[in-house]
């Protein structure tokens, strides 16, 4: 560290002048998957239905398999297991069948059924509340979680529903539009006992290419520019840092090793209406309407900071839930008018919200945090990070749209399957990072919740070679706080 | 009606005529009458200017080429196709069958053709022969063999 210290400190000598060391920064090859999220015609005629029978059909598939798999084979690993449940006369010679429909499941017979949970909440916000409520009662705060002890877990598919219980589905969290098989006996009262519960299964995911040298991924989310944002230090150090400004000469040759970096939402907070004094509050419309102006200067600043760290790495802007951007899921990218000095560089590179690309032949998915967000309130548990790694085994991004989360209602299609194992999965705007590694049937995938840059002053650094991540603070002067 | 007064067409001022008597006749306070002006003005306009140097730019070769109306190209319509679809009430009995089986998933929001595709897309091996049928131009055009059962209204 002293070399460093003395290189800064010193005056340049004439050989250093002559000679100018460069530092070349590293860069990999990109392949954006993002037309998958991309919303082309735009009706909506249609109803959610066909977005579900879409991803039951499509999960289906790789669920029926996983599940043949595990229990079909016939093995009676089960025996025991049955033997214990002595309200059931259970027939357990023959190999445990599958039902196709929901329906046909008979009573005191053990099979195994696929179909589309859901969950049924009483606190859960209900429009036909709403509705039937008197008028001068006010409408309840929202609750940061929606579970209670009424909860029940049903399954549906094409012919109808089947209620679900049984202890065992407590170690398993489940939230409404997740497509899983479960093994169990139907009881006399009609509700499906179950035993066991199985997801997705997965090709085999491929090998990642190894490297010699590191490189890395920086993952930047909740930057929330503001109207104060200018007078933020950490902003500042953040842009020399991933410009590679930042340090001595041994700190900006790991620096020139940040080949991408990828902005996962909330890069600007919520744009406030101007106030403005003169008019008394917007200027009239030919109609008398009122036009409310925003004050753009988060945005104007937001662009200066995204062009100087353009300039010398390669950027991915994704929209989060403060961005200017639409609002429903699949976020589509954000214009590029409304950043045009940092969209005139082509290492601009602008996404859609739950963005797939892959560098290096390493995949990557990950969303702006919508997703988890949602999931949080419907399930009892806190911990984000098991929510997450079960996103990865539900193959789904976000099973909670379009029941609470803002979705388009495709016809024939649901984006949010994930088809292929990804080697990172991230999710942006959490209140801290965490990471582990998810071990599927076809693979492993790192997950890494990307905190808020605005609450904790912390990025995450991905290796390409290893798949290691580790976090870097950013910390304003104490006095400064 | 008050005494008109003229003014003189010597004075070149342009003075509004007004009425002596001071009476409070609106119309002829607002009154403005037409001053002969001399025919000077009539001159300026009779100049002739000689036109000099007037460039006469070459016409542009056009060449006038007559596009061929657009028609839809006519696929031939294959003989199944073409017998279904004269036993209109088989045809539409088969159609609403294939609205109702549940297995191609909601039959609500989309057409029959959409909703067709969908189920080759899902891989769930609807019948070929109203994928056929479905394509026809005649079909396209009819809407009670185009849209699923309970269209409009839902």
């Amino acid at each position: 560290m002293e070399t460093v210290d003395d290189s800064l400190l010193s005056t340049p000598t004439h050989r250093d002048s002559q000679n100018p060391k460069f530092l070349t920064r590293q860069s990999t090859t990109y392949n954006s998957y993002d037309e998958d999220f991309r919303v082309k015609e735009r009706t909506y005629t249609q109803q959610y239905a066909g977005l579900y029978f879409s991803r039951l059909v499509i999960l289906r598939k790789r669920v029926l398999n996983a599940a043949i798999a595990r229990w079909g084979t016939g093995e009676s690993r089960f025996l025991s297991r049955i033997q214990s449940f002595p309200e059931t006369n259970a027939r357990s010679e023959a190999p445990t069948p599958h039902v196709p429909r929901v329906l046909d499941v008979q009573t005191a017979e053990v099979c195994f059924v696929v179909g589309t949970v859901y969950v049924d909440m009483p606190l859960k916000p209900n429009i036909l509340d709403e509705v039937t409520a008197e008028h001068w009662i006010v409408a309840p705060p929202p609750r940061e979680k929606y579970t209670s002890e009424n909860d029940e877990v049903v399954l549906e598919d094409e012919s109808g529903r089947l209620k679900l219980t049984g202890k065992v589905l407590r170690n398993h969290i489940l939230v409404t539009g997740v497509i899983a098989a479960f093994l169990g006996v139907e009881s006399n009262s009609g509700e499906f006992e179950v035993i066991d519960v199985c997801y997705a299964s997965w090709d085999p995911q491929p090998p990642i290419p190894t490297t010699a040298d590191d490189k890395y991924v920086a993952f930047v989310s909740g930057l929330s520019v503001g109207e104060d944002s200018a007078f933020d230090l950490r902003l500042q150090l953040l842009v020399d840092f991933l410009a590679g400004e930042l340090g001595g000469s041994e700190d900006q040759s790991v620096n020139s090793k940040f080949a991408r970096v990828v902005f996962a939402g909330n890069s600007v907070a919520k744009l406030k209406p101007l106030e403005d004094d003169k008019k008394g509050g917007g200027s009239k419309n030919k109609y008398g309407t009122e036009s409310i102006s925003y004050n753009t200067e988060p945005l104007q600043l937001l662009d200066t900071l995204l062009a100087s760290t353009s300039s010398s790495v390669d950027i991915d802007v994704m929209p989060g839930d403060t961005d200017p951007a639409n609002c429903s899921l699949p976020q589509q990218p954000i214009h590029f008018a409304i950043l045009p000095n940092a969209s005139r560089h082509s290492s601009v590179n602008h996404c859609t919200n739950p963005h797939s690309f892959e560098a290096d032949g390493v995949r990557f998915l990950g969303t702006s945090g919508q997703t988890l967000d949602d999931i949080y309130r419907f399930v009892e548990t806190d911990d984000r990070l098991e929510m997450a790694q079960r996103t990865v085994k539900w193959a789904h991004l976000a099973p909670t749209a379009p029941d609470t989360l803002y979705c388009y209602p495709y016809k024939d299609t649901d984006p949010f399957v994930i088809k292929h194992l990804p080697h990172v999965y991230f999710v942006g705007n959490q209140p801290a990072f965490e990471t582990s590694m998810t071990k599927v049937s076809g693979g492993q995938t790192r997950v890494i919740l990307v905190p808020s840059f605005a609450t904790t002053g912390c990025i995450a650094l991905l290796n390409l070679r290893t798949l290691e991540c580790m976090p870097v603070y950013f910390k304003n002067l104490p006095n400064l706080d | 009606m008050p005494p008109k007064s003229k003014k003189s067409t010597g004075n070149r001022g342009g003075r509004v005529a007004k009425p002596t008597n001071g009476a409070s006749n609106i119309k002829s306070h607002f009154v403005q009458r037409k001053i002969n002006r001399p025919a000077e003005s009539k001159d300026t306009k009779q100049k002739s200017v000689p036109a000099v140097d007037v460039i006469e730019s070459p016409s542009p070769e056009v060449e006038i080429v007559e596009l061929q109306p657009e028609r839809e190209v006519e696929i031939p319509v294959p003989e199944e196709v073409q017998s279904l679809l004269a036993q209109k009430e088989m045809l539409l009995h088969m159609l609403k069958d294939f609205d109702l089986n549940y297995q191609y998933g909601p039959c609500v929001g989309l057409s029959r053709l959409e909703r067709w595709q969908r189920a080759m897309k899902l891989d769930l091996e609807p019948p070929e022969i109203l994928g056929k049928v479905l394509t026809v131009a005649q079909v396209k055009s009819d809407s009670e063999l185009r849209e699923a059962l309970w269209w409009p209204t839902l």
